[in-house]
């Protein structure tokens, strides 16, 4: 609450539509039928979730087991593919659950930049740290769609539980928090996919792995909005 | 008549923000019995500022009820030192949008607005001025709900709910800079229907 800001101009003399009628009358009260969850209810299910959707991703790891050759994989290839969208995931989370100055989420300026600019540099280092693929385009491509699928279906079940979570508690820009919440499920899901794949190629990183990051982060904010906004 | 802009009761108005916001911190807590005073001093301005915003008492009174559920299920994210006004107008406002989404097809900006009852009683000799006190505020109404939604929102936090730009801007997650141009432009089209309704009325004319 301020006065009038210096660059707005006097609009003192608009008068009010409500002015000369009789006073609304006062609210009906409201019985408190089934109350939202407190902050610290809230905050136990965040880490539910997160502890579900984590486990589920490590769960699918043990399972898989880690690629043949991951004592071979360069060291700037598992940083950038691997640990660095981790960072970037958990950040995005962060970003997506953060209450801002006035409790309604960070800027929309922050939160679209990091929903897109994180899977765009995901991307991008495919591009810079990928070998070249060894066998044929099309081959690529093929296994791309198997590995798209499971990346895919590896960030249901944290999206899910996110969904749980986060239910009507996005008071504002809900779009793009969830946007980032699926974003964040992605980058994990796509590092852990680079500890479980072992073919390397541009190609198929970008396609399969990144793919997974892009759909995951639409998938939050046409699916997931929809729960999380208040 | 809007919290912000009377300057009489401003400070026992901030007295009663500040108290609503401690009780707005305990309810998301856990606290429920903090609800009353919470509702108290947030329900008859979230009532006013949803009517200024659809121009119509019932659909109002309607969005509130929506307003206040929501933030029964949200209370957990309420942010403890953050003032609960700019974070009940955001689901207000949100509860406005799903309505005027859902009535595309039907605007939600009926026309002509309600007429909010019988007119308080004329007293004194002044009845023409109040008659044309009250035809402004209908034209205002008029231009109101005749502009965009965007531009709508922005005004009435600006001007009647007494918003600073930089807390327009948090809850209609805008730019400041476009949070005053929308309300510059709603300025502009309100002026030009006062204008318009100023050249049309008898006093002018017998001037």
């Amino acid at each position: 609450m301020s006065d009038r800001e210096p660059e707005l101009p006097d609009w003192s003399g608009i008068p009010d539509p409500l002015s000369g009628r009789a006073p609304l009358p006062p609210p009906p009260s409201v019985i408190v039928t089934r109350a939202g969850p407190s902050r610290a209810e809230l905050s136990r299910a965040r880490w539910v979730a997160a502890l579900v959707g984590g486990g589920w991703i490590a769960a699918q790891l043990a399972v898989t087991g880690l690629r043949g050759d991951f004592a071979q994989v360069p060291l700037g290839y598992t940083l950038a593919l691997g640990v660095a969208p981790v960072l970037a995931g958990l950040l995005c989370l962060f970003a997506a659950i953060t209450p801002g100055r006035l409790g309604l989420g960070a800027r929309v300026t922050l939160l679209a930049a990091l929903a897109l600019s994180f899977p765009a540099l995901f991307g991008l280092a495919n591009y810079a740290f990928s070998p070249p693929y060894p066998g044929a385009p099309l081959g690529e491509l093929m296994h791309g769609v198997f590995c798209f699928n499971i990346a895919l279906a590896w960030t249901l079940l944290p999206l899910i539980a996110a969904g749980f979570a986060l239910r009507s508690t996005f008071v504002t820009r809900a779009v793009w928090r969830s946007a980032l919440v699926g974003a964040g499920a992605g980058l994990i899901v796509a590092a852990t996919s680079m500890l479980r794949c072992p073919l390397s190629g541009v190609l198929h990183n970008t396609l399969s792995h990144g793919g997974a990051v892009v759909a995951s982060a639409i998938l939050g904010a046409l699916v997931l909005s929809r729960v999380t906004r208040a | 008549m809007s919290p912000g802009v009377d300057g009489g009761n401003a400070a026992s108005d901030d007295e009663l923000l500040r108290r609503a916001d401690t009780a707005m911190a305990r309810y998301a807590e856990g606290h429920d019995p903090s609800f009353d005073a919470i509702f108290s001093v947030v329900a008859p301005r979230l009532l006013r500022f949803l009517r200024r915003l659809c121009g119509a008492e019932e659909l109002a009174q309607d969005l509130l009820q929506e307003t206040l559920l929501k933030m029964h299920q949200a209370r957990g994210a309420f942010r403890p030192g953050a003032a609960v006004l700019p974070w009940s107008y955001t689901i207000a406002r949100n509860s406005f949008l799903d309505a005027a989404r859902s009535r595309r097809k039907a605007p939600i900006s009926l026309a002509p607005p309600d007429e909010g009852g019988p007119p308080e009683p004329v007293v004194g000799a002044d009845a023409e001025s109040n008659v044309l006190a009250r035809e402004s505020a209908r034209a205002v109404e008029r231009a109101l709900l005749a502009m965009t939604e965007a531009r709508r929102e922005a005004f009435v936090l600006l001007r009647f709910e007494g918003m600073s730009v930089a807390d327009a801007a948090e809850i209609l997650g805008a730019s400041e800079n476009a949070v005053k141009l929308r309300a510059f432009q709603a300025y502009e089209a309100i002026r030009a229907e006062l204008d318009r309704l100023e050249k049309m009325s008898p006093r002018r004319r017998i001037a």
